[in-house]
């Protein structure tokens, strides 16, 4: 095998390497749910953590509007490449309670974008505490999921 | 009582200095999702590194030549050019790396989008690397770079279990939840952060910029022994204060202000306030470092005039290279691709470019032409020997592994 | 200096410096010459591109060489004689200065074009 061709080789073995197929059988959907979910809770924390210190005085707005940012952009990221994924027959039931969640997700960040961005302090620990119950939630499929 | 001032600086630069954007990404990633369970590589590490840049110390100490310029009289032009291109490549991958990190900081304390400040970051530490005398820039960043310190103190403050964070460092005690690839994938990276290549062409090449002589050696020596582990308490302490306000969250850092979270849960604005203070500092002093360093290497394999203890004007390619670096490194930035993502690389391939970079130190501190009495002993050899070895396996894993674990996602 | 010398181990990919300490370039290759006792003598250090070319070999050495070439205008590396060496230590020291031996053309080329250009290009660092 020449050099060109075992370079090419490899690097199709990379690409591909980095796909799921568009219609996974169960346990990589399973997979990739689970691995959703939990950049979801990780969100959805980080988020909960930046509204509560705000309130409490101990964080610097910028860098919550800057971390607001990122955790939103990654949170719409996760969430596209889950929901282009065609579940398998038997976890209809999965694809529906996870794409729920992620959605919740989505607007509450997008909530706490917006009370940040007023500064509706008032807002902060209510928004945090139903990402707090989120959380929870998504967690607790995330586990049974794995 | 002078000496003692100077001595001091050189500890306190060294400790603030030994932290770049690789070693603050990594750590906090570490932290939050393994806990202190790879504490054990920080310390390989840091260790590695003392052995490593204690030989290139002497040797630049003792035979006024950096490391780069006395690799291809030892390995050959064909060898020393391959070595060159990877040691380059690694280097430049990092610098880039570093800029970015500095426009992340930015962001950080600004809000305002990181891709807005490259262009200003690349210029201005270019402006830097043209006018800035060495010891100053050093001296500055270096101890700018001490309030990372608060890592350390918002660590205390949190009152850790400490006893459960020993047990799980001292029985490298990894998460269930987390699969053994990835814990090895993160080993190497981490590894690859604290024994970054150009440390040590920094490190020997910066003796002929400050006029090193065998004199330097024991200053040298303080440094490392010293400042080089009190560093890597830094890396410790930003692994730790994420293990302990992170992990049980289930929060991955994948953001610096992830990263400074724990330290606003500690100790509120104040302390993140200098948390920020700390990224800006080292990473714009790993960017300087890092930036000299591929002018170093190049100019060191052909011959050319290099340093800034020379006029611009008479080390015009040293200068051109830095220009060069400097714009590429920004070019690359500016494709929007994620610093963070760029840092991860750079970890991963600093790990694959390792043995490039020390088996060439190991042979030269051997060489008596070079270092006469102060050639290497049994303690320098056998430490050598060993973490060549170890230098080595990380390097053929690493690739492979990034594949497999997909840059540590799985 | 000693009479005999190992030109490839004493000599060859070492730092060539002139007598103010200045680097000047690397000992890129050696020119030898046979004389009428049968030994072989260094007659003069090469240096640059010219020199390295050939040391690479292969399709490599021939696009360095040929680039050279084409960028510089000559065909002869650039070489130091012999008799300007001043001593052989860990790097050649010569007893001139940088430009008397006019080694770097791509130096001065830079200088002169691009970083010369650049205010604040003779600032002493001092």
């Amino acid at each position: 095998m020449n050099l060109p061709r075992l370079a090419a080789s490899a690097l199709g073995a990379v690409l591909l390497g980095g796909c799921v197929p568009a219609s996974p059988d169960a346990d990589t959907y399973d997979d990739k749910a689970a691995l959703t979910l939990g950049s979801a809770v990780s969100e959805a924390r980080t988020v909960e953590r930046v509204l509560d210190t705000l309130y409490d005085g101990r964080m610097l707005r910028p860098a919550a509007v800057t971390q607001l940012r990122y955790s939103e952009d990654a949170l719409d990221t996760a969430t596209g490449a889950f929901t282009e994924l065609n579940p398998p027959p038997s976890r209809d039931r999965l694809n529906r309670r996870t794409t729920t969640l992620l959605g919740d997700a989505g607007d509450l960040l997008a909530q706490a974008r917006i009370a940040i961005e007023r500064e509706r302090v008032g807002d902060y620990t209510t928004i945090a505490d139903d990402l707090a119950r989120l959380a929870e939630r998504m967690e607790k499929l995330e586990g049974r999921t794995r | 009582m002078k000496k003692l001032f100077a001595v001091a600086l050189g500890i306190l630069t060294a400790v603030g200095g030994f932290v770049d954007i690789g070693d603050l990404v990594t750590n906090a990633t570490v932290g939050s999702r393994f806990g202190m369970s790879l504490a054990w590589v920080v310390v390989a590490g840091v260790i590695g590194i003392v052995v490593f840049a204690e030989m290139s110390g002497r040797v630049v100490a003792v035979s006024g030549r950096p490391t780069f310029d006395i690799v291809r009289e030892r390995l050959g032009p064909r060898v020393g050019l391959a070595n060159l291109f990877g040691s380059m490549a690694v280097t430049l991958l990092t610098y880039t790396a570093e800029i970015g990190g500095v426009a992340l900081a930015l962001e950080l304390a600004t809000s305002v989008w990181s891709y807005f400040w490259i262009p200003f970051t690349a210029a201005a530490i270019w402006i830097v690397l043209w006018r800035a005398k060495f010891d100053l820039v050093e001296n500055t960043f270096g101890l700018l770079g001490l309030a990372l310190v608060v890592f350390s103190v918002a660590l205390w403050h949190l009152g850790p279990d400490w006893g459960d964070l020993w047990h799980t460092a001292s029985t490298a005690a990894k998460p269930a939840a987390e699969p053994w690839p990835s814990y090895w994938y993160y080993a190497i990276a981490l590894f690859g952060a604290a024994m970054t290549p150009y440390e040590v062409f920094f490190f020997s090449s910066g003796g002929v910029e400050e006029g090193w002589s065998e004199k330097s050696v024991p200053v040298m020596r303080s440094n490392v022994f010293i400042g080089f582990p009190l560093g890597g308490l830094l890396s410790l302490s930003i692994a730790g204060a994420a293990a302990v306000t992170l992990l049980p969250a289930g929060i991955e850092v994948e953001t610096l202000s992830q990263v400074s979270l724990p330290v606003a849960l500690a100790l509120g604005k104040v302390g993140l306030a200098v948390a920020i203070l700390g990224f800006f500092a080292a990473t714009f002093g790993a960017a300087c470092e890092t930036g000299l360093s591929v002018g170093y290497s190049i100019a060191q394999y052909f011959g050319w005039q290099w340093g800034k203890f020379v006029r611009p004007r008479d080390a015009a390619r040293f200068h051109a290279v830095l220009l060069l670096s400097t714009v590429t490194a920004a070019v690359v930035l500016l494709t929007t691709i994620d610093p963070i993502l760029v840092t991860e690389f750079s970890v991963v391939f600093s790990a694959v470019a390792l043995p490039l970079t020390y088996l060439p130190i190991l042979i030269v501190a051997n060489d008596p032409a070079y270092m006469g009495a102060h050639k290497n002993g049994w303690l320098a050899n056998t430490f050598g020997s060993i973490y060549l070895v170890i230098v080595l396996a990380a390097s053929l894993a690493a690739v492979p592994l990034m594949i497999w674990t997909k840059l540590g996602t799985t | 200096m000693s009479d005999r010398i190992d030109a490839y181990y004493e000599l060859m990919d070492r730092q060539i410096l002139d007598h103010d300490g200045r680097m000047v370039g690397k000992v890129d290759d050696v020119e030898l010459e046979e004389r009428d006792d049968g030994r072989l003598y260094v007659t003069a250090l090469l240096s640059g591109p010219g020199a390295l070319g050939p040391r690479f070999g292969g399709a490599l050495g021939t696009i360095v060489t040929s680039t050279w070439s084409r960028l510089s205008g000559r065909t002869e590396p650039a070489r130091v004689e012999w008799s300007a060496v001043a001593s052989v230590e860990t790097v050649i020291r010569l007893a001139v200065g940088r430009t008397t031996v006019a080694l770097d053309g791509f130096e001065t080329w830079m200088r002169d074009r691009v970083i010369a250009a650049i205010p604040g290009s003779k600032v002493d660092p001092g």
